[in-house]
């Protein structure tokens, strides 16, 4: 499913980052958002964008935009 | 010998380039740019330290990464010091292994290790510096631990022979080559780091608080009106009142000593109301600037402007602001320069520049007066209502003013957003007080001096005719005779060459407030603001205002340039000095072009 559709709170794992922009593909995924990454979808904002994620020890705050071009996979 | 420190922002740069370079600091500004430059002497070695904008790759994204990978690439240095968040070193590593990569000596510097322990994270330092094959630090630069260390590594690790390995950039933006390097650096920390508890929930506790969709913005406002309140109304008014006891004592003391030795009128003249007030004004704005300094660098280090990104930024970003803006522009309804000062709060560089021009734009409580006057009289009761207009006038300049410095001037493209959300933390007293005092002793060094040095010209031009003779009227002053020549600039605002007008309008360049005071004085009248409005009758010396005018004039004082202390204010945090004569330069073009179109449309009008 597409990270904007994953639940508040679910932790799932990267699998694959379709953004078209080549730049902000790479922005990301230096951010630490690669395929098989663990995130969590922390919070949300009150207007509904941005998003707030946590992974690889930090919290990283992300436009809904974005969100909708990243696929993951809900994990336990 | 040079050496350099590089790491992701949050990581504790400043704080650690703080306690390296003590008092031996230099702030300026990157060529061209409006990014402060930090530069210093590391305490007791003849090395140069330069602190770098914050990156969190050698990919440059932004402005200020930008700056940072132009200097590493092409400048020259010994060292590269490589500060890491210990808390988050998973992320930290990325940037580490692609320094490694590019040929100059490298140290890397475990920060916030004191917060290791109580997050349950055991880093293995041996391990690690066996993968990465560096010297490794552990520090915490809030607690002031592990530095004499650092500085001994510091010492054995620069080298000024090596040369940058040019050929590897290409290979730093493919984007295989970066999933690959996020396996490796994925790899070193499986077998040095050891999560032994789960993270505590804190912080997500507070932001349920802070960032829930009901109580969000009420929560801000409240933080923001108090912060208001306190610095303008409680500390300004207390302030306020002691200094102009002061002012008022010690000029009465002056004049009455000097008098006594037959000292010239003049000199009397100049040491109270040019050199007493000139301080005074300057003095006036100590206490509203300090709680400003105060309360932001309180909010920015606890980590809640992070969160006031997040609430506004997709709002502000439509018009080319920073969510964090609002901050400078609620400020600035008190207070301009206390509003531009505060736009310190906003990291991205061309979002900051934006706020920082466009925050003058909203009147503060200094040109409500201004307001007030005109509108009463010329407006009666429907005075609130023109009033408001203005107010809405100024919201939609601010928005096409932002639109036009990020559309035109600087052609931004949409940018990807994203930034990190730092964990809330307690400032240290210290380090607080240290910086606040920073500050003001920067802000009124400079500013201070203009202000001062505007308020004794300001004085000179009343005080003397122009065969400087003492003692003379005002219509009779330079500054009146200054007025007559230019009164040009003024009639097509307000239909009629008025070097009273014009004289008031140049006064109001040291302080909106002296707009109407010039205006009572030309009149003849005193400093009680009770008959004011007499200056408009028909045997008063402004009875040429009709509502046209009146409401262009005011249009005029209040989207003009903003005063002095605002304007050095902008100086102060521009830098570049092209940039900030373009935006002082645009703000006089501004006021002055949109209140000639609306005296022209207003006068065909009804009014």
């Amino acid at each position: 499913m597409r990270l904007s559709e994953l639940k508040l709170n679910t932790y799932a794992i990267i699998l694959f980052i379709n953004i078209p922009n080549l730049k902000s593909r790479i922005r990301i995924l230096e951010m630490g958002l690669t395929p098989g990454t663990i995130i969590k979808k922390t919070k949300k904002a009150p207007f509904g964008d941005p998003i707030g994620l946590t992974l690889r020890g930090y919290e990283l705050c992300i436009s809904k935009k974005e969100t909708s071009y990243i696929l993951v996979e809900v994990i336990k | 010998m040079r050496a350099v420190l590089v790491g992701n922002q949050n990581c504790g740069k400043s704080t650690l380039f703080n306690i390296l370079t003590g008092s031996n600091q230099k702030i300026g500004n990157w060529p061209g740019v409006t990014v402060s430059k930090k530069t210093g002497i590391i305490k007791d070695m003849e090395i140069e330290l330069i602190d770098l904008p914050g990156i969190y790759s050698l990919y440059p994204y932004s402005l200020e990464e930008k700056i940072t990978y132009g200097f590493l690439m092409n400048e020259e240095y010994d060292l590269i010091i490589n500060i890491v968040d210990s808390t988050c070193i998973e992320r930290g590593l990325f940037l580490t292994t692609e320094l490694l990569e590019l040929g100059k000596k490298v140290i890397v510097v475990l920060n916030m290790v004191d917060k290791l322990k109580e997050k349950g994270i055991e880093i293995k330092i041996d391990r690690l510096k066996e993968n990465l094959k560096i010297d490794i630090c552990l520090v915490s630069a809030s607690r002031g631990s592990g530095i004499i260390d650092l500085l001994k590594t510091i010492k054995t690790n620069i080298n000024n022979n090596l040369r940058i390995n040019k050929d590897i950039l290409n290979r730093f933006s493919k984007e295989n080559e970066i999933v690959l390097r996020y396996k490796k650096v994925d790899n070193i920390c499986k077998s040095c780091i050891r999560h032994i508890k789960k993270r505590k929930e804190v912080n997500e506790f507070i932001d349920k608080i802070v960032l829930n969709k009901i109580l969000a913005i009420p929560i801000f406002f409240t933080i923001m009106f108090g912060m208001y309140y306190i610095s303008i109304e409680i500390f300004g008014q207390i302030f306020a009142d002691s200094l102009e006891k002061i002012i008022i004592d010690s000029k009465a003391f002056i004049e009455v000593t000097l008098k006594q030795i037959n000292v010239y009128d003049w000199i009397i003249s100049l040491l109270c109301d040019g050199v007493i007030t000139g301080v005074g004004s300057v003095l006036s704005f100590l206490p509203q600037l300090t709680v400003v300094f105060l309360v932001t660098s309180f909010l920015e280090i606890c980590g809640y402007m992070a969160r006031v990104s997040f609430i506004f930024d997709k709002l502000l970003k439509k018009i080319g602001l920073s969510g964090k803006s609002l901050i400078p522009f609620i400020l600035g309804t008190g207070c301009s320069a206390s509003g531009i000062i505060s736009t310190k709060i906003v990291e991205n560089e061309e979002d900051r520049i934006t706020s920082v021009i466009t925050v003058p734009f909203i009147p503060c409580s200094a040109k409500l007066p201004i307001i007030t006057l005109f509108t009463k009289y010329f407006f009666k009761n429907n005075y609130a209502l023109i009033a408001i207009s203005f107010y809405v006038l100024s919201i939609i300049i601010v928005i096409c003013s932002a639109i036009i410095i990020n559309k035109i001037i600087l052609k931004r493209k949409e940018e990807l957003y994203v930034f990190e959300l730092p964990e809330y933390k307690f400032p240290k007293i210290k380090f607080l007080y240290k910086d606040v005092k920073q500050k003001i002793l920067e802000f009124f060094n400079k500013a201070g001096t203009t202000i001062f040095i505007a308020s004794l010209v300001i004085w000179f031009l009343l005080s003397f005719s122009t065969n400087f003779e003492y003692g003379v009227d005002i219509q009779n002053s330079i500054l009146a005779c200054l007025g007559r020549k230019i009164s040009w600039i003024f009639e097509p605002i307000i239909g009629v060459k008025s070097w009273q007008a014009s004289v008031s309008a140049i006064q109001g360049i040291i302080a909106k407030e002296q707009v109407i005071s010039s205006m009572e004085i030309i009149s003849g009248l005193s400093n009680n603001h009770i008959d004011t409005y007499k200056i408009f009758d028909e045997i008063g010396s402004f009875n040429f205002f009709n509502k046209a005018s009146a409401y262009s004039f005011v249009a005029f004082n209040l989207f003009t340039a903003p005063c002095i202390v605002a304007i050095s204010a902008m100086a102060k945090e521009i830098k570049n000095l092209k940039i900030f004569i373009l935006s002082v330069v645009y703000q006089l073009v501004l006021g002055w072009g949109l209140s000639v179109i609306l005296y022209n449309i207003l006068s065909r009008q009804i009014f």
